[in-house]
């Protein structure tokens, strides 16, 4: 860092000082950034990777454990206390060789302990479900290591999918994770405790879009059950529904950041275009998750959620065609209605707003609240 | 990477996190350091995004409309219909400022119109729809407006049409063209492809800025500073990203598959991939520091070596070869780990 950034810097803090917007007279202390999100994705993997080879030397040199439901449970929470151990011990610190050892050794150790619990109870899928989503939860809790925090999230939001799929309730899950999704990201949880928010933040997102995903595909779609009728046909809808109302809650809560009067032009079209949006995911699956994703990308200034979200939006639009619910001319119709709906939105927007007089007054009231 | 190193945003998130904002005051203090978008941002935003949304929903419905093959609708009007939708997207483009946002959107809606149109040729004349003609031809003939557009989405398009033109090929002829090349040779033409793009956009944007950065040193003081043209980083990754997923595929085979991988053809691979990890760490850790292709470069080292230990270790003993190669993805990944930082903290300093 040279001179001329830290002066920069220093006079910026003084200037919020001077503003009244600081607690205390210190400057920050200069802390190591935190790992860029590639290189967490690349040792993710790597652990995950670790771990499968972890796995495979106790299902082959240690048959029995994998074969007996309580030496797996046993081991494989030994494996994942290791790992706590582990992890507590570089808290802190810099050593990358043990933090990658504890992920590596606490995914291997959660993959016997999913064996032993799914042998323990092979006849009830609910329990062996709702065990994992526990285990998963306690170790968001307690192990200090965001990609672990990251992958256990998924996997807990996964594990309770799971459980309410064999209700055929599991299509609420959408609205709620899509909640839980605003939630933490439009909340302080994840700028005050970076550590443990950012990376259960990460994994409601990630869980988000593959909940999206998963729907399109044979992994969430029940089998046929007399019991589940209504559910079975209306969960999907109530968890769109449901996410809806996230969506609206979303854009009050950005309004009111931006100082927008609710009442005012402005707000009016956010919020159509947030109930034009929950409509279209009722069409066109995944738009209105995607599109979630990436205004709050854009909202908190974050370009991973950004990046995130605009690939969504791709990759929804383009599995539309090959969906086999509706004829491709129907399809066609509802893009280009939408198509020319979003183009002469624009159109009124340029009208009416690009002459900043709206502009000027809400800038107006804001200083006034 | 020196969008990535805003000194205000690491500042900002220090003191949050150590708890030195007031409460409440949390947003005022990222606006000021430019980390949240005002109201302009967000008429911006908001403007941009309907615009790309409704181009990119309109392209796809007049696609969508053609794949259905409405009978109702006569093959004239139908023909009508598509080239309409091309000369009117041209003429809006003609007609609004070349350089401006909304007209490179019409050349992008244009490039989709023509996709539709030669799906209907194919479709009317039965020469069958997902054919490598349909993508090449395609690729050609939208070769103009992509000049045109200069927009890094739409290039990538591009590319995606010729990679698509590539796969279909081979998949169609894979037998002629596996007596001479092996097995491979559609994984080979990709890497080339991509790899080439790769070659080419790099020294463009290289050029450049050099370009830019020269202009902007003669520019008197008097004169507004002209800014240097960033480089299209996101799109550059994609194409890195293709590259590295075909030469690690290739190697893995290679390492992997040596029944159906003659071994002229494996040492090829070997060769081929030691200059593009050696050309491209010598480039992204030197010439344009970029931690996500060396991130990759990383992955990819790890995935090949854990192949090659595995192939050896666990034919001699299955278990104790498991837990070795664990061990080694660990060790390796580690020090991947370390490596990163060290060279994240350099670019940062």
């Amino acid at each position: 860092m040279n001179m001329t950034n830290t002066e920069t810097q220093t006079q910026f803090w003084q200037q919020l000082k001077q503003d009244n917007l600081l607690v205390g007279d210190s400057m920050p202390i200069h802390q190591m950034a935190h790992q860029l999100w590639y290189v967490r994705v690349m040792l993710g993997f790597a652990g995950w990777l670790g771990a499968l080879f972890l796995l495979g030397f106790v299902a082959i040199g240690l048959e029995f454990i994998m074969k007996n439901a309580a030496a797996a449970i046993l081991t494989g929470s030994l494996f994942c206390a290791a790992a706590y151990a582990l992890f507590r011990m570089v808290k802190n610190k810099e050593n990358d060789f043990v933090e990658q050892f504890g992920l590596a050794v606490s995914l291997a150790g959660q993959g016997m302990l999913c064996v032993g619990w799914y042998q323990q109870f092979e006849d009830s899928k609910q329990l062996l479900f709702v065990v994992v989503f526990a285990i998963e939860v306690l170790l968001v809790w307690v192990m200090a290591n965001s990609i672990h925090r990251f992958l256990s999230t998924v996997a807990a939001l996964f594990a309770m999918s799971l459980f309410l799929k064999e209700y055929a309730i599991h299509g609420i899950m959408l609205g709620a994770i899509a909640a839980g999704v605003v939630c933490i990201w439009l909340s302080n949880k994840v700028l005050l405790k970076p550590l443990l928010w950012a990376p259960i933040a990460y994994g409601f997102v990630c869980a988000l879009l593959w909940f999206e995903i998963g729907r399109m595909t044979p992994l969430f779609r029940s089998t046929w059950s007399g019991d589940y009728y209504w559910w079975l046909r209306y969960a999907w809808w109530s968890g769109m529904l449901i996410e809806t109302v996230v969506w609206l809650v979303a854009t009050r809560l950005l309004l009111k950041r931006q100082n927008i009067s609710l009442q005012s032009k402005q707000a009016y079209c956010a919020f159509a275009a947030s109930i034009a949006i929950g409509v279209v995911s009722f069409f066109v699956s995944g738009i209105a998750s995607a599109a979630l994703v990436l205004i709050l990308g854009f909202a908190i200034g974050n370009r991973v959620l950004f990046g995130l979200g605009v690939c969504g939006l791709i990759g929804f639009l383009s599995h539309y065609y090959y969906q086999l619910q509706a004829t491709l001319l129907y399809k066609s119709a509802v893009l280009a209605i939408l198509g020319i709906f979003l183009l002469m939105i624009r159109f009124a927007f340029q009208r009416y707003f690009k002459s900043g007089n709206e502009i000027g007054k809400q800038e107006k009231l804001g200083e006034q609240s | 990477m020196s969008e990535e190193i805003n000194q205000y945003k690491a500042l900002v998130l220090n003191g949050l996190e150590q708890g030195l904002v007031k409460r409440g005051a949390e947003h005022e203090v990222m606006q000021r350091a430019g980390m949240l978008p005002n109201h302009q941002q967000w008429q911006h935003f908001f403007d941009q995004l309907m615009l790309w949304l409704g181009v990119i929903f309109c392209g796809s419905s007049l696609i969508f409309f053609f794949a259905y093959n409405w009978d109702a609708m006569g093959k004239f009007a139908q023909f009508a219909l598509a080239e309409l939708a091309i000369v009117v997207s041209i003429a809006v483009y003609v007609k609004l400022d070349k350089q401006s946002v909304a007209g490179k959107a019409c050349l992008l809606l244009a490039s989709l119109f023509v996709g539709a149109l030669l799906a209907l040729v194919g479709q009317t004349y039965q020469t069958g729809a997902d054919t490598y003609e349909l993508f090449i031809v395609w690729a050609i003939a939208i070769t103009l407006l992509v000049v045109l557009a200069q927009l890094a989405a739409l290039w990538l398009f591009w590319l995606l049409l010729i990679n698509v033109t590539v796969n279909l090929y081979f998949s169609t002829f894979s037998g002629i063209f596996g007596l001479i090349f092996g097995e491979l040779a559609h994984l080979w033409t990709l890497f080339a492809i991509n790899v080439t793009a790769l070659v080419v956009w790099e020294t463009l944007s290289l050029r450049k800025k050099l370009t830019s950065s020269s202009s902007h040193l003669q520019q008197p003081p008097s004169q507004p500073e002209s800014q240097p043209q960033p480089r299209a980083t996101w799109a550059i990754r994609v194409l890195l990203f293709a590259s590295g997923t075909f030469i690690t595929t290739l190697m893995l085979n290679a390492i992997l598959i040596t029944y159906e991988v003659r071994a002229s053809s494996r040492i090829i691979t070997m060769i081929v991939y030691a200059i593009f990890m050696g050309v491209g760490y010598w480039y992204y850790r030197h010439r344009q520091k970029d931690i996500f292709a060396l991130a990759g470069g990383v992955l990819s080292f790890i995935v090949v070596l854990t192949a090659l230990v595995a192939k050896y270790v666990i034919d001699i003993d299955e278990g104790g070869g498991f837990l070795l190669v664990g061990l080694v993805i660990i060790a390796q990944s580690a020090l991947g780990a370390w490596w990163l930082k060290k060279v994240t903290q350099e670019v940062g300093a």
